[in-house]
């Protein structure tokens, strides 16, 4: 009895270890293979965001520099080339106090702040340009901004943006279609958190170009 | 195998429908559906991810462990994803800037990840590639037509250009959340009950 006993136990310890040995194998083998597919997939990505990069890059600064024009109210050159050449001769790049960029035209008064304000969802980033002379507001122009499609995101439509033109801060905000003076812009109707965001931007520009 | 793919094919876009039949990618439905523009681009995208990771899948399947098959799956996703993303940004960036995070948001699509699981792990690369994009346009066609009538009843416009005219008054409701809700329940609504009333019928397609 005892010795039947013994030997399955001991063909139990046996089997236990081969049981266990072939467990590792098979967690081994799992390990690689997740650190091998992973690795052909970084690899992979590594060299399309190799490829991509400076393109990216170069999008991203194309984007910035066709803003800070449309804000300013100046033509925008048609073709990458002509749009690098004139920012070159006529745009001076500096950093604000609030280490944001700041543009300034040559030979001309015009200014463009870069503002940042609380949207709805995430952080709005605007460029708002201003005459110093007559501290009028030449343009604005949204180069962040992540609000609701359909509602906020409107701001970045053209009619919202145009609006600012020429106009005098310190602002406030009416009904859609209800602005008839210099210091009202049209409202976003279904979007109040983002409409106060926006005041919030074009008074601050205002300030700190009133500051200076 | 011609006869497969056709069965195949029009089970996802009809009987095994992701969206109405399955109830699957339901928060992409409702978020990217209030402008038409978006939905398409997303549909695009969702498409050639899912085409691709099936694909790959499919072709590992045979070497991938099944215990650690979903980590498997999300990493392949995931690459196509950001792949899609980086080349949007470089040779398309008006688009990119458009969509901002739904290209990102690709990857939480229940779409992929089920069709993954429940088809490329089992099945041939090709049959696998044209699931992929079958289901892929079964998801694309129901969020354009539903898309439509949000983008044409909350702004009044399509695509962007104004078709109705200045006497609609836009409803606000419908490019929000509760829109979406509203429109996929009558989209499921009018097809389940109206277009197809038995639902043996749909076995037999």
């Amino acid at each position: 009895m005892d010795k039947k006993k013994e030997i399955e136990t001991n063909e139990g310890r046996i089997g236990d270890s081969m049981a266990k040995k072939n467990k590792t194998a098979v967690r081994i083998k799992m390990v690689v293979f997740m650190f091998s597919i992973t690795f052909v997939f970084v690899v992979m990505l590594s060299f399309v965001h190799l490829y991509t990069k400076s393109r990216i890059k170069r999008n991203e600064k194309l984007f910035l520099k066709r803003s800070v024009l449309y804000t300013a109210n100046v033509p925008i050159p048609k073709s990458d080339e002509e749009l690098d050449n004139y920012f070159k001769e006529n745009v001076i790049e500096t950093v604000a106090t609030n280490s944001v960029p700041q543009y300034k035209l040559k030979n001309s008064t015009i200014v463009v702040h870069t503002i940042d304000g609380a949207g709805l969802w995430g952080v709005i980033r605007a460029h708002v340009g201003f005459d110093t002379q007559t501290s009028n507001l030449t343009g604005i122009d949204f180069i962040k901004q992540s609000e609701t499609p359909g509602l906020g995101a409107r701001i970045a439509e053209e009619w919202f943006l145009e609006q600012f033109r020429g106009k005098k801060g310190p602002f406030t905000y009416v009904p859609e279609g209800e602005n008839d003076s210099d210091n009202q812009f049209d409202a976003i109707t279904g979007a109040t958190v983002t409409t106060k965001a926006i005041k919030y931007i074009v008074n601050k520009a205002t300030e700190i170009n009133n500051a200076k | 195998m011609n006869k497969k793919i056709k069965k195949i094919t029009l089970s996802n876009l009809i009987s095994e429908n992701p969206v109405f039949v399955q109830i699957l990618g339901i928060c992409s439905t409702l978020a990217v559906t209030n402008v038409l523009k978006n939905t398409v681009v997303m549909s695009i995208g969702l498409v050639f991810v899912t085409a691709l990771s099936n694909l790959t899948i499919s072709m590992l399947r045979k070497w991938i462990p099944t215990r650690i098959r979903m980590m498997v799956t999300v990493l392949i996703i995931a690459s196509y994803v950001i792949l899609v993303d980086m080349i949007l940004k470089a040779y398309l960036p008006e688009v990119s800037r458009q969509l901002g995070p739904y290209v990102g948001l690709i990857i939480t699509n229940c779409i992929i990840m089920g069709r993954a699981e429940a088809f490329a792990l089992n099945n041939k690369p090709l049959l696998s590639f044209v699931d992929g994009i079958s289901s892929g346009i079964g998801y694309s066609y129901v969020l354009l037509i539903i898309a439509f009538f949000r983008e044409l009843m909350g702004s009044g416009t399509i695509w962007g250009i104004d078709v109705i005219g200045s006497w609609w008054v836009n409803w606000s409701i419908m490019v929000m959340a509760p829109g979406g809700f509203f429109m996929l329940a009558i989209f499921i609504w009018i097809v389940k009950g109206v277009i197809i009333k038995d639902p043996e019928e749909l076995k037999k397609i």
